[in-house]
């Protein structure tokens, strides 16, 4: 520990010269009144190596005979040489001259205090040698030493003679005591020095003195209680005025630095504390210097002293600090910042940070302050001041080292903390103007494509992802990016492509410890094999969530997932079970919407009316789950309505069947006025089906067209009620023709065109909900002459962000292209198709899109590939069956117009043996078979038989055996049939033909 | 009549038991002198030569380059209750200054002036918004008072008045406006962070009352002792009843704890506060016994 300058100028300060006129020198010595004289001046003059000089020389000349010659009062040349050592602060040498002046002129037995003898020779400075050789000691870090002459001063010394000042010598054995780390000492004399710094007086400079070796000794011994208590006791002796204070201001900053190294936070903070504003400072001092006004002298008042010089630079330096932006405050405030963060308060640190970019945005840190609180900001979440502080970095500091990484925090803070929004606002402007390729713009690209995949923008979400894992393999967020671009597509319902990616995701990343995505593809994985109706490895992708990652975020929803799968598998209990534990881990976390997922799973597999074709014994199980919703969660969940059509059944069994009309009335009206509200339409069906029960058709066309809670302004609501009616029309129409009530029939089908006019006409699509876009394109397509004017209804669907009925309306669109005469429109319905077909959730939806695309291309006259598609439909794995006929002729035609005769001729009859019935596919199929077998022309020997009888008995024996049901035959199925016919009779008539009236007899008689 | 005459004398005597006159030095062009001044009006000084001169002299004001006021014994010690952090003492002898010097507040730098600030200050500290508001009225001196930051105070007090009032709505935007200007000193920064986390709070916005609070006591580094301790307590308060965090400590330790929620974070940051209150914001003082709970919430390292 040195001793600070501070000290040095204090211990040094305090003896008066003017003593010295008063003492008696030796008498007529010559040289040695020239060595008093001339040092004398030389010490007036501040002159300390002159006088020095003179008093080395007078002590080597006379030293040795000094007692001899002067007695005691020699000593003054001692003491003053010693004074001048001190005050060129060497020591030791200091010490000795103290020493000397002590020891080697004693005042004798007649040198006693008060004499008035001036014959008798008298040091007048024996004792206060003492206090000096203290003083020595203490400059030379003796402080053992320093302290024993400092008792020893007080010991000896004559109270009338040998004034000191008490304020300093306080200090000093404080001072002492506090560098041999005797704490409570040290204390024990700064607080005397404190406390009668009136009367002592104690200079402030004094305390100031002792308090910074109190605080030095402190943190060496880490001893912060000391210190605290200290400070409680006498704060006000050590807060001065700012115009004091301020002069201090460095040693305290310094001190605060100190103890911050020390993990001395409090102190850190106290010290920093001590230190007066510099806004304070400057006006206190400019307040004590106006009042002095043109006064040159200082003025003192109590221990303050007003020194107007003073004032005048101390004020100067104070605004120049202030004017280079980095007064005290600053450093105060980026250790403040350090403190919060260190200890964890990373929001405090922040704060610190924003006050010094707001308040002292010139200090020459401030990149590094401001780079700071983009960071701080960034981790505490603060987002839109990351990115706000962030684009005022960029713009301060362009080129700076931090830049990289405040563009970063800017985007990635805004990402993870869910600021979706925002990320896409920015990125979107970013993106373009960053050079390509770049970490910057690996960046923006993923937070873009993250951030569109997180809000749900699915389609304009994956051209990025996929840019993103193209571009930049080796990204940092390279699984992430993975990750995304998988799930991405199964949200898009592209199932098998998702498939595929998810499933190399998991390859890739297997390890749970690197991948922190890999409970959450684990789930999307599942998801796709349950829509494609892979239960069994959807089954085991959950049952790895459940075992691998029980407390994953995604377990309830893994739980009610695992719950539809078992559900699908008809595993009614197991199902259940899962549903409840979903809800009991859900309510456990307090995810409301989950939960009331589960109960809507629960209401809906127990209050089913059937089980496998069987009565459901359960139902009136549901009724609680189907209460504790309505209770706790039917306010808000987006389940509502869904849960009150999955319970009418229920509740009917239990005899509350109008309460469960008035909830679905209820939450009709409720979600009718929520745009794009998920389950109305399942909602009006269930109501529809319920309230039918009850009333007729035209009773619920009324009640329909003023329905409680829906006025008309609300079309999507009004549009879903007329699309029920229609439905409730559709039904009659189908009983009619059934029951062959051609009446009720035509009134059905007239109210049905009436009402899809209504539709057409009345509401634009953007307010129609995609069920109703579809439904109506669905009847413009199939139930008009004008199919294509339902396009717009399909592609209001497809154009829309929600995915329902997504692959309805692209089938739509395709069968409307697909029978366009336009090829590029063909090969575009074409694509639309085989996108349903790779990835729709419903098989049917799957087939029919097969079955389309054969046609297509069939119309086309694609008929190679057309030979492929049919034959991939009819392959038995897949097992379609609906279309089958129609297909299975398609693939012989495909045959035939590719003049493979041979391979046409096989499909054509398998045509006819698998749908002889069916005589819209068997008659075409028969007439060509007689017409290709016919062509053959193979003639053969009896009794074999030649191609043209071979096709004209085949064509014979179909329309026989098929000429009983010509009466059920549909127009167009007449006229394929009265083809064949046409064509037996004109082979019959052919010279070569035996007629197979004759074979017929001839057989007979055989017989 | 007796009595009366007796009320007199003790009125007038009261009365000089309080005034003081003040010590000084009236510095003119050519001359300066040291003096004891025993009234002032707009124009005009009232002064003795002496402490104890019987005789009273006047300058007019507009003759003096300045007054140099020596610091009144009374107000000394006022000054060290104050900074001893007793405001309550401080309080009442700042009072008593205030209403020594009180004939002197016509003139720029008068001490009684200054202690009428002080008195404002102690009732601030001490959240005595109540009484702040009623001396208010009261210590309207800011004309006499030489130094800026502390006129700017009184704009500061406007803050406190809103929350004595309870206006959060207004607040908010009141200390949103002042906080965009560069003018305050960091004790004055504390306390408009201050008001604005009350109004944040009292309007239902948690972060942004954590960050006015945070930026309450690290504006002038805990040397507004008083303010930073309600402010570390205003952040556990607001911490401790935030929704999310309640749902973070029910599922702290089990197999539901999701350490990334907002719930966790704020639960993690109200544990860095208590702690940061044991080792240094609580000035000394033990953590309250509704926060101690929050320690149970530590995370385990790493």
């Amino acid at each position: 520990m040195k001793t600070p300058r501070i000290l040095q100028r204090f211990f040094g300060g305090v003896l008066l010269l003017s003593v010295l006129l008063t003492a008696a020198p030796a008498r007529g010595q010559g040289s040695i009144d020239e060595y008093w004289s001339n040092s004398l001046t030389a010490m007036n003059n501040e002159e300390w190596a002159k006088a020095l000089g003179y008093l080395e020389k007078a002590v080597n000349a006379y030293g040795a005979r000094a007692t001899t010659l002067f007695g005691p009062k020699f000593g003054w040349f001692y003491y003053h040489k010693g004074y001048c050592e001190l005050k060129l602060q060497k020591y030791a040498e200091a010490k000795k001259s103290f020493e000397d002046c002590y020891k080697k002129f004693p005042n004798g037995e007649a040198a006693k205090p008060g004499t008035t003898d001036n014959n008798i020779s008298f040091n007048l400075y024996h004792k206060k040698s003492l206090l000096k050789w203290g003083e020595a000691a203490q400059g030379a870090e003796e402080y053992e030493e320093a302290i024993r002459m400092y008792k020893k001063f007080i010991d000896e010394r004559d109270p009338t003679r040998d004034k000191y000042e008490r304020g300093a010598f306080y200090i000093n054995m404080a001072i002492c005591h506090f560098k041999l780390f005797k704490i409570p000492q040290g204390i024990e004399n700064l607080e005397t020095a404190i406390k009668n710094k009136e009367t002592f007086p104690t200079p402030d400079e004094g305390i100031m003195a002792g308090f910074q070796t109190m605080v030095q000794a402190v943190i060496e011994k880490k001893d912060e209680q000391a210190f605290m208590d200290f400070l409680r006791k006498n704060r006000a002796d050590i807060t001065l005025e700012p115009f004091q204070m301020h002069k201090f201001a460095t040693v305290f900053m310094k001190l605060a630095a100190d103890a911050l190294e020390a993990d001395m936070d409090r102190s850190a903070w106290e010290l920093y504390a001590l230190v007066p504003s510099n806004i304070a400072a400057i006006e206190d001092v400019q307040a004590r210097k106006e009042s002095l006004g043109n006064l040159t002298r200082p003025i003192k008042d109590g221990s303050k002293i007003l020194d107007p010089k003073g004032l005048a630079a101390d004020l100067e330096a104070l605004k120049a600090a202030q004017r280079s932006g980095n007064p005290n405050e600053v450093v105060a405030l980026a250790a403040t910042a350090y403190i919060h963060e260190q200890n964890r308060n990373v929001r405090g640190a922040f704060a610190a940070y924003e006050q010094l970019e707001l308040y002292y945005d010139k200090s020459k840190k401030r990149e590094d302050y401001l780079y700071n609180l983009v960071r701080t900001s960034s981790v505490i979440g603060e987002v839109l001041t990351t990115e706000k502080y962030g684009s005022r970095f960029l713009k301060a500091f362009p080129g700076s080292k931090y830049e990289e990484s405040v563009r970063s925090m800017m985007l990635t803070s805004l990402f993870y903390e869910g600021e979706y929004a925002k990320c896409i606002e920015v990125a979107t402007i970013m993106i373009d103007k960053l050079p390509k390729p770049s970490k910057q713009h690996d960046i923006c690209l993923h937070v873009l494509g993250g951030s569109k995949y997180y809000t749900g923008v699915y389609d304009e979400a994956q051209p990025l992802l996929d840019q993103h894992v193209e571009e930049y393999p080796k990204s940092d967020f390279k699984m992430a990016a993975l990750y995304f671009q998988g799930s991405n597509l199964s949200r898009l319902q592209y199932w098998s492509k998702a498939a595929s990616l998810l499933d190399a995701f998991l390859t890739t990343y297997p390890s749970p410890r690197e991948n922190i995505y890999l409970p959450f593809a684990l789930f999307d994985r599942a998801n796709c094999h349950y829509a494609e109706d892979e239960m069994d490895p959807a089954l085991e992708k959950l049952n790895r969530l459940e075992t691998e990652f029980p407390t994953t975020e995604i377990m309830d929803m893994a739980y009610n997932l695992k719950g539809n799968v078992l559900q699908t598998l008809l595993n009614f209990d197991e199902a259940e079970k899962y549903y409840l534990k979903a809800l009991a881990l859900a309510e456990r976390r307090e995810n409301r919407i989950v939960s009331g997922e589960s109960l809507y799973y629960l209401v809906g597999i127990l209050g089913a009316e059937k089980r496998e074709k069987e009565e459901n014994p359960r139902v009136k199980d549901a009724v609680p789950y189907y209460d504790k919703f309505w209770k706790e969660y039917g306010s808000e969940s987006p389940y509502k309505a869904q849960v009150a059509v999955a319970g009418v059944h229920a509740l009917t069994t239990v005899g509350r069947a109008e309460e469960a009309l008035e909830r679905l009335q209820g939450v009709i009206s409720e979600l009718a006025q929520v745009q794009g509200a998920f389950g109305l339409e399942e909602a009006i069906n269930s109501y529809t089906k319920a309230y039918l029960k009850e009333k007729t058709a035209d009773e619920l066309k009324d009640h329909y067209y003023k329905f409680p809670g829906i006025d008309a302004e609300n079309k999507a609501a009004q549009a879903l009620l007329r699309i029920a009616i229609i439905g409730v029309f559709e039904e009659q129409t189908k009983k009619a023709s059934k029951e062959r009530d051609e009446a009720l029939k035509l009134k059905a089908d007239a109210t049905i065109k009436v009402l899809f006019e209504d539709l057409k006409n009345d509401f634009q699509p953007k307010t129609l909900t995609n069920y109703i876009l579809v439904r109506v394109g669905d009847y413009l397509r199939e139930k008009t002459a004008a199919p294509r004017l339902a396009l717009p209804y399909y592609e209001e669907v497809a154009g829309r962000e929600d995915q329902s009925y997504r692959f309805p309306a692209l089938f739509g669109i395709a069968d409307v292209l697909g029978s366009s005469d336009n090829s590029a429109e063909n090969d575009k319905a074409i694509a639309s198709l085989e996108r349903i077909e790779a990835d729709a959730p419903d098989k049917e939806q799957k087939e029919k899109a097969l079955y389309r695309i054969c046609t297509i291309l069939a119309q086309k006259g694609d008929w190679s590939k057309c030979t492929e598609r049919c034959k991939e439909y009819l392959d038995r794995e897949k097992n379609y069956r609906k279309f089958g006929s129609f297909v299975s002729f398609l693939y012989a035609q495909s045959y035939d117009e590719r003049g493979m005769s041979e391979d046409a001729l096989r499909a054509y009859n398998n045509v006819f043996a698998a749908y002889a019935g069916h005589i819209l596919v068997s008659a075409p199929a028969v007439k060509r078979v007689m017409e290709i077998t016919w062509k053959r022309g193979n003639t053969a020997a009896p009794p074999a038989k030649s191609d043209q009888q071979v096709a004209y008995e085949f064509g014979w024996k179909y329309i026989d055996s098929t000429r009983r049901i010509l009466g059920q035959m549909s127009p167009e199925e007449k006229a394929l049939w009265e083809a064949v016919d046409a064509l037996v009779l004109q082979y019959e008539d052919d010279p070569g033909t035996k007629k197979m009236e004759d074979i017929i007899k001839e057989e007979k008689a055989s017989r | 009549m007796k009595t009366l005459i007796s009320l007199a004398i003790f009125t007038a005597l009261s009365g000089s038991l309080w005034a003081e006159d003040a010590k000084a030095v009236i510095v003119m062009e050519d001359d300066a002198q040291q003096v004891w001044i025993t009234a002032a009006s707009a124009t005009n000084l009232e002064y003795k030569e002496t402490d104890k001169a019987i005789d009273r002299l006047r300058v007019a004001r507009s003759s003096l380059l300045s007054i140099f006021f020596y610091e009144p014994e009374l107000y000394k010690e006022a000054t060290v209750l104050f900074e001893n952090r007793d405001y309550a003492g401080a309080k009442a002898k700042f009072k008593e200054c205030a209403e020594a010097f009180k004939k002197l507040e016509e003139i720029p730098g008068n001490y009684g002036t200054l202690a009428g600030f002080y008195v404002l200050e102690c009732c601030r500290i001490q959240g005595e918004l109540e009484e702040l508001a009623q001396l208010l009225e009261v210590y309207r001196g800011q004309a006499s008072l030489v130094r800026e930051s502390q006129k700017n105070q009184f704009e500061v007090y406007i803050a406190w008045d809103a929350v004595r009032t309870k206006s959060w709505a207004r607040l908010e935007g009141l200390t949103a406006e002042m906080l965009a200007q560069k003018r305050w000193t960091g004790t004055q920064l504390a306390q408009i962070y201050y008001c604005r986390g009350m109004a944040c709070e009292g309007i239902g916005n948690a972060t942004d009352a954590l960050n006015a609070f945070n930026g309450a006591f690290t504006a002038d580094f805990t040397a507004s002792s008083e303010l930073a301790k309600k402010a570390a307590l205003a952040c556990l308060r607001v911490i401790k009843g935030h929704e999310e965090v309640q749902l973070a400590m029910k599922l702290f330790g089990t197999e539901d704890e999701d350490p990334n929620s907002t719930g966790s974070t704020l639960l993690q940051e109200g544990v860095a506060l208590c702690e940061l209150w044991t080792k240094a914001l609580g000035d000394g003082q033990a953590l309250p016994a509704e926060y101690k709970e929050l320690l149970k919430f530590k995370a385990k390292a790493g």
